[in-house]
Parts: C-alpha cells; structure tokens; sequence
C-alpha cells in the first residue's frame, strides 16, 4: 500500500532526453531554417485592437492559444515544404528520412484540435467527477508537469534544436500545454519523452470518442 | 499595542545589509515643482518631513536608474525595484519619480497599471499639487496594443514605470514592458516574488544575469532561503532595490490544536488506503487528477472538524462585540472513496459553507463571498458567470463593512463623509463575513477603520498556500487601521492539516527570506502549529504500535504451535 507521501508524488513518466535515432534538420535541404525564422517572427502583440480591454488574465489566456497556433502552423508548413522538396529530389541522400519525417502527418491532425480543448476542458470541469473528465483534467495536468520539465531542460540546452523550437514558451505558459507539447513531440518522435505525449493523446480521444463521441468536433 | 502606522516603516533594507545601503548622491525630489499653494503642503513634507520614506525611495531609484555602470538587462535597459509593502507611498513614488526623470531627461516617463488603479494614481498626482505633464498613463491591459503605435510613430520614453509589478508575473505583461522604447524600468510591488520563477525574473533584471543563470544559482543552493537572502543583499547593497514594510498590527494569538478523533484519523486512512487502489488501478492521466483529488478530500474533511470549535468560537468573540473574518476553503466533495448507509457517495459540505449554515442555525447572519469557478479568471467564455458572482459579493462584503455609503445614479458606491471630510461611521449590517482564500486578495475595507467600531478578529484554517494565508491576513493590518487585529489560526493534527501546514511553513521562510516583517509572527505560529501536530501523530503512532504488539503477544500466546503440531500430511511441504 502507497503512502500518503508517495501518493502526493504523482506519476512517474519518461523523463530522458535520449535519442531513437538522428533528427531531421530541413534547414539544409530547404535552404530555410523555418523555424528560426518563425520563432524571430513571432509577434506578441495582441492583432485584435479588441482584446486590450480584456483582463490580463484573459490576454494571457488567447496568447498562449495564438502561441499553440502559430507553432502548429510552423509546423505544417515545414510538412509542406517538405513534400515539395521530396517530389523534387527523389534520389537525395536524405530522402529516405525525409519520407519517414513525412509519415508523422497523419498524427498531426487538424489545427481545430487547438480551439477543441476548451470545449473539453469546460465539459470536464462540469462533469467532475465522472472518469472521462477526471483523465481530461488529469491529462492536462499531466501535461502541464511534463511542460514544465520539458521548458526547464531546454533552457540547460541552448544549443539543442529540441530546446531551441521551444523558444516560445517561455513567454507563454500555455493553458492547454498538450497543443504544444503534440505539436513538439510529432517534431521530434526520436526523443524518448515523445511517445508517451502522443500516447496520452491517443488514449485520450480514445476513450472521449467510446463515451462522449459528442465533445469531438475534430479528430487527429 | 501602539500603531506602527504612526512610524515611518521598517527599513528592510537596511536591516538587510546591515546599513550597508549606497546614499544617493542627487535629490532628484527636490527639481519637482511644487504646484499651487493649497498643495505646496504635502509635498513639502514629502520632501522636509519627518518620514525619508518617499524621498530616499525616489532618489534612490534614480541614482540607479541613471548610473552608467550599473548593471543593464538583455535589453541594455538598468532597472530598480520599489519593494515596499502596503501603505508606504508606492504611488507617490511611482509619479514622482515619473516627474523627476521626466524632468532630468526631457523625455516623457510612461507609468503603467491595471486600468482600475490609474484613476487613483492621477488622484494622487493631484493631491501633490502636480499636472501630468512629462507622464503618459497606460492601463497595463492596453500596453501591448499602445506599444504597437508607440513603435510606429518613433516615439520614446525615459522610463517604463510598472505600479503592481506583481502582475510581471504573466509573461504577455513582461514581453509588452520590454517592448517599451525605454532605457530603464522602474518597478513597484508590495509582494513582487511569489515563487522563484517570480523572483529570479526581478532578481535578472536588477542583476543582468539570464533568468537561468539566477535560476542554476537558485536550484544549486544548499539552502534556499540563505541563498535568496543572499541574492536580494547584494542587490540592495549595489544600489539595485529598497523595501520598507510596517511590521503587522495585531495580535497572533499562541498555536493550539484542536483534538483529532480515532474516528477521524480512521477515515483519513480509509481515503488514503482507497484513493491508493484507485491509483494502482489506473493511468498516469488518472493518477495525476486523482492525487488532486485525494488533497481536496482530505482537506474537505479535516475542515469539516472544525465547523463546530469555529462556530463556538465565532460565537464568543460576537459576544466580546467583536467583528469576525472567518478564512478558509469552500470545496464541497462526493467521496470516491467513503460511502453514505444506502451506499451512496458520503457528501461533505465546503467548509465555509458548513460554518454559514451552523450560523445561521444560531440566527446569525453574515456575508458570504462565493467562490468563482476555476479558472474563470483566464478563460473569457466564463466571465459573465464570473463578473454575476463578483457583483454578489461586492453586496456581500458591503453590508460587512462599517461607514456610511450612497449610490449615484449608476449605481456607484460613495463613501459618505463630514465636513471634515472624514469618513462618516455607520455600523455594519453583518457582524461576521465567511471569505474564502482563493478571494482573499483586494477588499481594502474589510479592516477596523473606525476608533468606535467593534475590534476585528480574523480565524484563520489553514492552507497550503502562504500567498493567501498573507493576503487573507493583510484583510486586518492596514494603513488606516484603527485597532490591532487579532489572529487565531484554527488546525487540528490530521493528515491534511500537517500536510498543509508543512507547505505553508515552506511558504511562509521563502516570503521571510525576501524579508518582510509582517510575516515573522505567522512563521512562527505556523512552525509551532506544525510541531504540535507532529509530535500528536508520533503519540498515536507510538500508541498503535503498542496496541499492535499487545495484540500479536495476545495472539501468539492464542496460537501456540506447540500444542496444536500440524499433522505431515497437511503441512504444505510435498513428498
């Protein structure tokens, strides 16, 4: 029997930065470093005159939604890019891991998935404590630990592109930090820490879909 | 007790470093021009007067601001910090030193703020007798859309001033101030650092070390708090912050414990025992949740143990013509775990909501400030629910408080005052508010602040979060406080209440550390809570283990192998 002390604790998940195998540089091959390039264009200044006379709270809430967009964006772009650059160099050295990198889009799902996540996050806020909405505010909570980790890592790595792509978070702690984290561990599968974020994700819509096919507007 | 408010604050600073704080060089004050002659008075006084607070905070803050060698930010930006707690002059400062630099640099000073609080700054601007020439004002919430412009039209500034720097601690508020076309920044906060992301956020700009540079320091420390002290001493030494504080008005009354039952640790231990097959039987997502889950309930019924002693409690002090703050939580909880005799999930009621009832049954009435849902703060499509609750309580806490009040025509409070323009005294319709600690920040007026009302007591149940546990204490002590509060802190020895009380005490040194005197009281009160409570568990624990051993001795001497030998056949060991 646990006790109490360890119960507090909380769930022990993967925490190694150890490599599967190499990770995929397009800058390279596309002759752009699409993410650098994003991450210096980013602007954080509120697009919506409106918002300014929203609560701080508030305005850091749509920021960090704006911030899990734009890194999906960055991300289907450096998908399409790469598609193009495939059908162009068939007999390049990197093809092989290029096609590979390419299979991971059928994991990345729709950009709705983002905006979904409030949808759930209020149903399972109001259902407590039915299981499904305790796994949905588990697995946010979950993620949130697992963010936090990831963030404190990357700042001990400056060099590391896993860290560099995370650049963004520090000013934003995402709400919902499971967009961001998908979004990072599709980018970068040969990192041990990334299976298991995509397989709560998995497991999640999973047992949405058996129980409440209602709450999923859009699936992965 | 005399008044601490009648004395200048305590020089934490100084305290600090010994004395060792660098004297600034230029009265920077002094070029402010005084205004028109019914309004020379004040700043005058700000400037001759009895209390250096005002002037040494201002000069010492722009002698740093305007020193060449001082250290500068990733920005190239030098920075100071106002750390001065509540009722100090923090708006004074902050619009004097906009005037000042204003003035020293012939570049206008932005000052910014929640927009709630800007018309109380141009106020005092016009208590001092000063226009606001040389200042823009933003409302913090617009920076970002102001700063936008501001970069489109080329336009600069000598200084981004932050009034509540506290709220840097949203990251949209730092990335817009560091986007000001400024050359220094000038922050004010009564309690800046709440946690050490917080603090090595100021710590870095006062420094110009990276935040994860402080942070490696912070995280390789062998103690914490020496190291925090630490860092804030060298800081201050170097010119780079001040914080004055007034030491608290009240009365902590001594650490008791209320009696725990057999009864109660057995629950406690079933919840535990349950929510630990709960947590084998599921997944990480689960587990995480359900580990929130398991502190909510125990915390739900540790509290629920003292409706009764509050009540009484509550009741005594009424009958002393005492006002009552009662503080703590309001979760309501089905247990997963225990069941009610038709096999339904036992239900405990909030405590807070406990209390009101078992009033009530007593015939008294109080206010009751409702808690708003979680997270209804960030997410906006929960702020009409948000905004009816808040017009609640506002009605709520308004029949709490003493004076006399009228409504304009749209529906705005207006304190009633004499000829003196003094506060008029009226007596409360409420004797007793019920304030729960995720609500316990702002409510300036829920203190004693007229000689002839009733003195006010505050009980307190305890909560993992020192954050809340000082601004639900700061409800009592303030500046215009006209009688000392007295404290009472409600534990008894459950799990949850050492549990909570140990993270409160870790609170409490990290807030200590940093130096306030406000806090030593409740440091103290809470480490003996704490020390009460474990030396109660090791008793029962000794008792247990007592009671076990006379058991097994019992048992054994029931069982006693010898006399009942197991035939070979049965004896388990196969031929």
């Amino acid at each position: 029997m646990k006790s109490f002390d360890e119960l507090l604790k909380g769930p022990e998940f993967v925490k190694s930065d150890n490599l599967a195998g190499p990770i995929l540089c397009s800058a390279p091959l596309l002759g752009i470093d699409i993410w650098q390039e994003a991450l210096d264009r980013y602007d954080p200044l509120p697009e919506a005159e409106g918002q300014s006379s929203l609560p701080l709270e508030q305005q850091q809430y749509l920021s960090d939604l704006r911030v899990d967009l734009y890194l999906n964006d960055t991300l289907a772009r450096e998908f399409e890019l790469l598609a193009v650059w495939i059908r162009e160099n068939p007999k390049h050295p990197a093809t092989a891991q290029v096609e590979s990198f390419l299979k991971r889009r059928e994991q990345f799902g729709e950009r709705s998935l983002i905006e979904q996540q409030e949808r759930l996050f209020l149903w399972a806020q109001e259902n407590e404590p039915d299981e499904i909405a305790a796994s949905i505010l588990g697995w946010r909570l979950l993620c949130q630990d697992t963010a936090e980790l990831l963030l404190d890592w990357a700042l001990r790595q400056p060099q590391d592109p896993r860290g560099q792509h995370i650049r963004l978070w520090q000013e934003s702690p995402g709400f919902y930090p499971q967009n961001r984290l998908r979004i990072w561990a599709i980018r970068f599968l040969e990192d041990a820490r990334a299976p298991q974020i995509l397989a709560w994700e998995t497991a999640m819509y999973h047992e949405i879909f058996e129980t409440h096919p209602e709450l999923v507007i859009v699936t992965r | 007790m005399e008044n601490p408010f009648e004395r200048p604050p305590i020089n934490v600073s100084a305290a600090l470093t010994g004395g060792q704080i660098p004297n600034w060089k230029k009265d920077y004050l002094a070029t402010v021009p005084a205004g028109p002659h019914e309004n020379q008075r004040l700043l005058n006084s700000l400037r001759t007067g009895e209390d250096p607070t005002i002037r040494d905070g201002v000069n010492l803050a722009l002698s740093r601001l305007f020193d060449s060698e001082a250290p500068k930010d990733l920005h190239g930006r030098t920075a100071f910090l106002v750390h001065d707690g509540t009722g100090t002059g923090k708006s004074f400062q902050a619009i004097l030193a906009a005037k000042a630099i204003a003035l020293e640099t012939g570049e206008p000073a932005l000052v910014t703020t929640r927009a709630d609080l800007i018309p109380a700054l141009k106020r005092d601007l016009d208590r001092l007798g000063l226009d606001d020439a040389g200042i823009v004002f933003v409302a913090t919430e617009q920076l970002g859309a102001f700063v936008k412009d501001a970069k489109k039209e080329r336009r600069t500034f000598s200084v981004a001033i932050i009034d509540e720097a506290q709220d840097c601690r949203f990251p949209e508020v730092r990335n817009f101030l560091d986007r000001v076309p400024a050359r220094r920044q000038l922050f004010f906060s009564a309690a800046p650092f709440h946690n050490i992301s917080e603090f090595c956020y100021f710590v870095s700009k006062l420094n110009g070390k990276q935040t994860h540079q402080v942070k490696s320091e912070i995280n390789s420390a062998t103690d914490l708090r020496v190291e925090i002290a630490d860092q804030l001493r060298r800081i201050t030494a170097a010119g780079g912050m001040v914080h004055r504080e007034f030491p608290l008005f009240g009365n902590v009354h001594p650490a008791e414990l209320l009696p725990v039952s057999a009864e109660t640790h057995t629950a406690e231990t079933q919840l535990i025992e349950g929510y630990g097959r709960l947590i084998d039987r599921c997944d990480l997502r689960q587990h995480r949740k359900l580990k929130e889950d398991l502190d909510i309930e125990l915390n739900t019924a540790s509290d629920a143990r003292k409706v009764n002693s509050v009540l009484q409690q509550t009741l005594d002090l009424l009958s002393q013509n005492k006002k009552v703050i009662v503080t703590g939580d309001d979760l309501p909880v089905a247990s997963r775990i225990l069941k009610e005799q038709d096999g339904l999930p036992k239900e405990t009621a909030g405590f807070l909501s406990g209390l009101r009832q078992a009033l009530s049954d007593q015939g008294v009435e109080c206010s009751f400030i409702q808690t708003f849902p979680q997270n209804s703060d960030a997410i906006p499509s929960l702020s009409k629910e948000r905004t009816a609750i808040a017009a609640r309580n506002f009605e709520e806490m308004a029949r709490f408080v003493d004076g006399a009040y009228r409504k304009n025509e749209t529906g705005q409070r207006f304190e009633v005052r004499d000829w003196r323009n003094q506060p008029v005294y009226a007596p409360s319709q409420t004797k007793v508010i019920l304030l729960p600690y995720q609500q316990a920040a702002g409510w300036p007026e829920l203190n004693q602040r007229f000689a002839q009302a009733p003195g006010i007591s505050m009980i307190l149940t305890p909560t993992a979060s020192a954050d809340q546990f000082i601004q639900a204490v700061g409800r009592g002590s303030r500046r215009n406080s006209q009688g000392l509060t007295e404290y009472h802190l409600v534990a008894n020895g459950s799990h949850a209440d050492r549990h909570r009380l140990s993270q409160l005490l870790k609170g409490l040194q990290f807030i200590a550390a940093t130096g306030s005197p406000a806090v030593t009281p409740f440091l103290k009160l809470a480490a003996e809570c704490l020390d009460i409570a474990l030396a109660q568990r090791a008793a029962h624990d000794q008792r247990l283990i007592r009671v076990q051993k006379v058991q097994q001795t019992r048992s054994a001497r029931k069982f006693d192998a010898n006399r009942c030998p197991i035939p070979p056949s049965s004896s388990g060991v196969r031929p």
